[in-house]
């Protein structure tokens, strides 16, 4: 169900995840990371390691976004399998992530919902995932 | 015999998963570890954790509202993690204190004269 994906390598305690995209752009180092809230909150970031520095605002153009967020989402399913319960906050840095997040949401709500429950943000309203609406942010807890 | 095909399993899981896995440079673990060690993304972990604190100061004004502050401010931040630079522990003892009075004068307000 997650189609392709780049191979990832976890650190040690699964905080963050490194892979590689390999597109004609070249090779991009990627990480994910799975930034502690508070309690059992996280907020999932993830973008280019570029020039020593971190970019998730970056638009990389290697023309792998599928595999690209394939890769995140099996990075997610890793960290869960750690730290099940969890609650996980995503937020797209920009309108064309936003599309693109619902529309991954919209497409694969079905088989993310055997694992996790699905609220979404409109302007500060929390309610539960409808696949008719358009979201500003997500939020998943997992079912333990 | 079994124990020994069992290891031998083992073995082979482990040799493919290691070689499934690919390597990085220091520079890039290095910048990763650091990632962990701050606020990486602050645009979106700070409105992140601004609802969290929120969501949290609401949760506990709404079951004893009589705490004192010190014991609010402790609570809730026993529940962040440790990477917080000091500058946002500051941030977040500040959102709380003005949140807690927020919701006190509120309720006051509410009281009939």
């Amino acid at each position: 169900m997650l189609g392709k994906t780049y191979d990832i390598k976890p650190s040690a305690e699964k905080q963050y995840y490194l892979f590689t995209s390999e597109g004609p752009k070249g090779k991009i180092n990627k990480i994910v990371l799975f930034q502690g809230i508070g309690e059992n909150r996280y907020n999932l970031a993830f973008g280019d390691l570029l020039f020593g520095q971190l970019d998730d605002e970056v638009v990389s153009n290697n023309r792998d976004f599928v595999k690209v967020l394939s890769t995140v989402a099996a990075c997610v399913y890793d960290f869960v399998k750690a730290y099940p319960g969890i609650e996980l906050e995503i937020e797209p840095v920009d309108e064309k992530r936003k599309m693109l997040y619902n529309a991954v949401f919209k497409r694969h709500h079905l088989f993310i919902r055997q694992q996790f429950r699905i609220l979404g943000v409109i302007t500060d309203t929390l309610e539960p995932y409808s696949q008719e609406k358009l979201y500003d942010r997500f939020e998943l807890y997992h079912k333990i | 015999m079994k124990n020994e095909a069992i290891m031998e399993a083992a073995a082979k899981t482990r040799e493919k998963k290691q070689a499934n896995t690919p390597e990085f440079p220091p520079e890039v673990i290095a910048l990763a570890e650091k990632a962990t060690r701050t606020i990486a993304f602050p645009h979106k972990y700070l409105p992140a954790q601004r609802r969290f604190i929120s969501e949290k100061t609401k949760e506990i004004y709404s079951t004893t509202p009589e705490l004192p502050i010190r014991q609010v401010v402790v609570q809730i931040l026993s529940k962040l993690p440790d990477f917080l630079p000091p500058d946002n522990i500051l941030d977040v003892t500040r959102l709380i204190v003005e949140q807690w009075q927020m919701l006190s004068e509120e309720k006051a307000k509410a009281l009939p004269a």
